[in-house]
């Protein structure tokens, strides 16, 4: 309710939310899983990076989502060969950016797995 | 007067009722309108996963999940496991979830030789939501080290493409590496869906419809595809469902690719199963939301061939520009050159041989084809490797090894090194083992140099010709541990009672290596032993010397290099199990 009433009465916020984020490594290969919840007012056109220990960042399949307020959408990074960028026991940023309106949430996550 | 303005006072507040009505049942409105969205769209924490197993038995491995729902709507989910060499061992589509319900998603087969027991294996969760988790393989195996089969193209041949009677397909999960591994692309059948279009149709190598049909593709129902080449006629025909379309393609191609790729926002799904090429079944799927490629190497396009297969595409909630398309591709592949090496005994029935024992027992293979790779292994040197090389008595090495003489001791004498530091265990098919080093262009011969620069002795060789003895006393070890009570549970028949080997080692009459088993010897006493393990520091070397025949010389029948290679994996298994 709140998203339309803010809509309707105020100028848009953009905001997401990160939640159920999990990062597993198997040797080489590496698994990113997270959910992303539009908790501002307006639109969003969402895309997921995890970053590793050199702030590179690797972008989640696919292209950006569009989410409407109140919308979520389910991110994944899955790559073979970057297992090595990741280290287990080690804390790792996740962030949620916006097409037009930059960097919008980030969390941090452990790396588990072996 | 005062009446009537005593009524115009009255209509006010009427009116101011039915306006707050109105606004009450619009925001009644909207509420629900929001409520139902947001029930539509479950949150994570609205899934639990409450039980994961993950259990193998030799060769045979099972798979479980319980899910519970506490949303009002149905959900599905793709479940995939990934095994010991990153690649997703099983999937399982189609993970049907029930409103405020419980399902158990179960998976099971011949699947046991991705998993080690006691190691851990991500779960892999997407639809609606995404989710990962890890699961504890338990169960039985015969041993928690990885064999690498050294089966590096370039040398006597590609034998990935050369292994009798099979296809090993292989994902490219990148348009980046697909480009590098696609020498040419040549011609293209493709099937897609996207927001403006629902066709397939047939291009050229540069891309241009040379023919095209409407195919009125349906979310997630999935339909035959036939592709069959009549090289007679240079005809492709392509069929979809019971619509058939034809080209005559661009000549040359040599490798088939099939190609899975989904653009835009939205929860898409392109899948491809149930593959047969020429009634051989290739036990491999595309299952992608992002970009996927099959590589069936080994398939034989040089004459007619017929390509099947079941192709589903699924999408739901697109907005914007969205679409999935599937191609199979006829095109060449970057490939090593081939070149021919002495070997004693042929390589790629011993590789198969090796494979399919590896499969049965359910342990772990890793076919290292590239020298490139192998060397990526012995500049970090994985716990308890098994190394399985198949070129009788030609060691495959990269460039450095094989300058001069003085290189190739080097070599040798690192994987002495690796395996008596990493403890692996090198397992020798045939020939005069490490009698040469080479990289498929050149080869240094060392003769029995070799075998002494790996023990670190001054005089020992495999020349022993003749008829040799299973040893009694493995077979009847009454400890549940015997030769013949892991054959049995590892559902292998027993080996021969004798067979005449074409290599059997000679041990020198000192500085003799410590021996583990002895698996065959010849009844005479001398000093030679057809099949022998032996201690190198804290790993092994298993001695295999590619037996002829099962009896005396051309006495019994013959013993194939395929058997030969498997009997030499199942004592170096025993021989690292005990």
């Amino acid at each position: 309710m709140y998203p339309i009433v803010s809509a309707t009465m105020n100028k848009p916020t953009y905001a997401a939310s990160i939640s159920q984020a999990n990062l597993l490594k198997q040797g080489a290969y590496v698994l990113m899983t997270a959910n992303v919840k539009n908790i501002g007012s307006g639109d969003l056109n969402a895309y997921c990076v995890i970053m590793d220990e050199a702030l590179n960042e690797y972008q989640c399949q696919g292209e950006s989502r569009f989410l409407v307020p109140g919308e979520h959408a389910a991110f994944v990074f899955e790559s073979k060969t970057d297992g090595s960028s990741f280290m287990v026991g080690m804390s790792y940023k996740i962030r949620v950016y916006d097409t037009q309106h930059g960097l919008l949430n980030e969390v941090t996550i452990f790396c588990n797995g072996r | 007067m005062q009446r009537k303005m005593t009524s115009r006072k009255g209509i006010i507040p009427i009116i101011a009722v039915l306006l707050m009505a109105a606004l009450s049942v619009a925001a009644s409105g909207l509420y629900y309108a929001e409520v139902t969205k947001v029930v539509a769209n479950p949150a994570p924490q609205d899934v639990v996963v409450t039980d994961i197993l993950l259990s193998k038995h030799y060769g045979y491995a099972y798979f479980s999940i319980s899910m519970m729902s506490n949303t009002p709507s149905d959900l599905v989910f793709q479940v995939s496991v990934i095994g010991e060499d990153g690649a997703i061992a099983w999937t399982i589509p189609n993970v049907l979830l029930p409103a405020k319900g419980e399902h158990v998603a179960t998976a099971s087969g011949s699947s046991g030789s991705d998993f080690f027991v006691g190691k851990t294996y991500i779960v892999k969760i997407e639809g609606d939501i995404n989710m990962a988790y890890s699961v504890e393989c338990t169960g039985v195996e015969v041993s928690s080290g990885k064999i690498f089969l050294l089966a590096i193209n370039g040398i006597t041949g590609d034998f990935t493409e050369g292994l009798p009677s099979s296809i090993v397909p292989q994902h490219i999960e990148s348009a980046t590496n697909f480009n590098a591994i696609a020498e040419e692309t040549l011609w293209f059948a493709g099937a897609t869906k996207s927001k403006f279009q629902s066709l397939f149709d047939l291009s050229d190598k540069c891309g241009c419809v040379t023919n095209w049909s409407y195919y009125g593709w349906l979310s997630g129902q999935p339909v035959n595809f036939n592709i069959t080449y009549d090289s007679s006629q240079n005809t492709l025909y392509y069929t979809i469902d019971d619509k058939t379309i034809t080209t005559m393609p661009d000549a040359g191609f040599t490798d088939l690719y099939i190609r899975g790729r989904v653009d835009g926002r939205g929860s898409m799904y392109v899948t491809v199963d149930n593959l047969e090429f020429n009634g051989e079944t290739i036990d491999e799927m595309i299952n992608t939301t992002n970009y996927d490629v099959l590589w069936l190497r080994g398939a034989d396009t040089s004459g007619d061939f017929t390509l099947t297969g079941c192709v589903t595409l699924t999408w739901s909630g697109t907005g914007g520009n969205w679409g999935m398309n599937l191609d199979i591709i006829g095109g060449t592949a970057v490939e090593g050159g081939e070149y021919e090496v002495e070997t004693s005994i042929a390589p790629i029935p011993s590789m198969q041989g090796a494979l399919d024992t590896a499969e049965r027992l359910g342990s772990p293979i890793t076919l290292v084809t590239t020298l490139e790779q192998w060397d990526a292994i012995l500049a970090n040197p994985p716990l308890g490797a098994i190394v399985v090389n198949p070129f009788g008595g030609a060691v495959p090495a990269s460039s450095w090894a094989v300058e001069d003489e003085a290189s190739a001791e080097s070599y040798i004498r690192m994987l002495s090194e690796m395996v008596r530091t990493y403890s692996w265990t090198w397992v020798h098919l045939g020939g005069y083992p490490f009698s040469s080093v080479t990289n498929g262009t050149d080869t240094v011969d060392v003769g029995n140099d070799g075998a002494e620069w790996f023990f670190d002795v001054s005089r020992i060789n495999a020349h022993g010709r003749g008829i040799e003895s299973l040893e009694e006393n493995l077979l009847t070890d009454d400890d549940g541990v015997s030769l013949n009570h892991f054959l049995s549970v590892t559902g292998n028949e027993a080996l021969p009672g004798n067979l005449w080997f074409d290599y059997g080692i000679v041990l020198p009459s000192s500085e003799t290596p410590d021996t583990k088993f002895t698996f065959y010897m010849n009844p005479g006493g001398v000093s030679q032993a057809g099949a022998m393990s032996f201690y190198l520091g804290a790993g092994y070397y298993v001695h295999w010397g590619a037996p002829i025949y099962t009896q005396g010389h051309s006495d019994g029948s013959q013993v194939s290099d395929y058997d030969s290679a498997s009997y030499a994996l199942m004592v170096a298994l025993y021989t690292v199990m005990r």
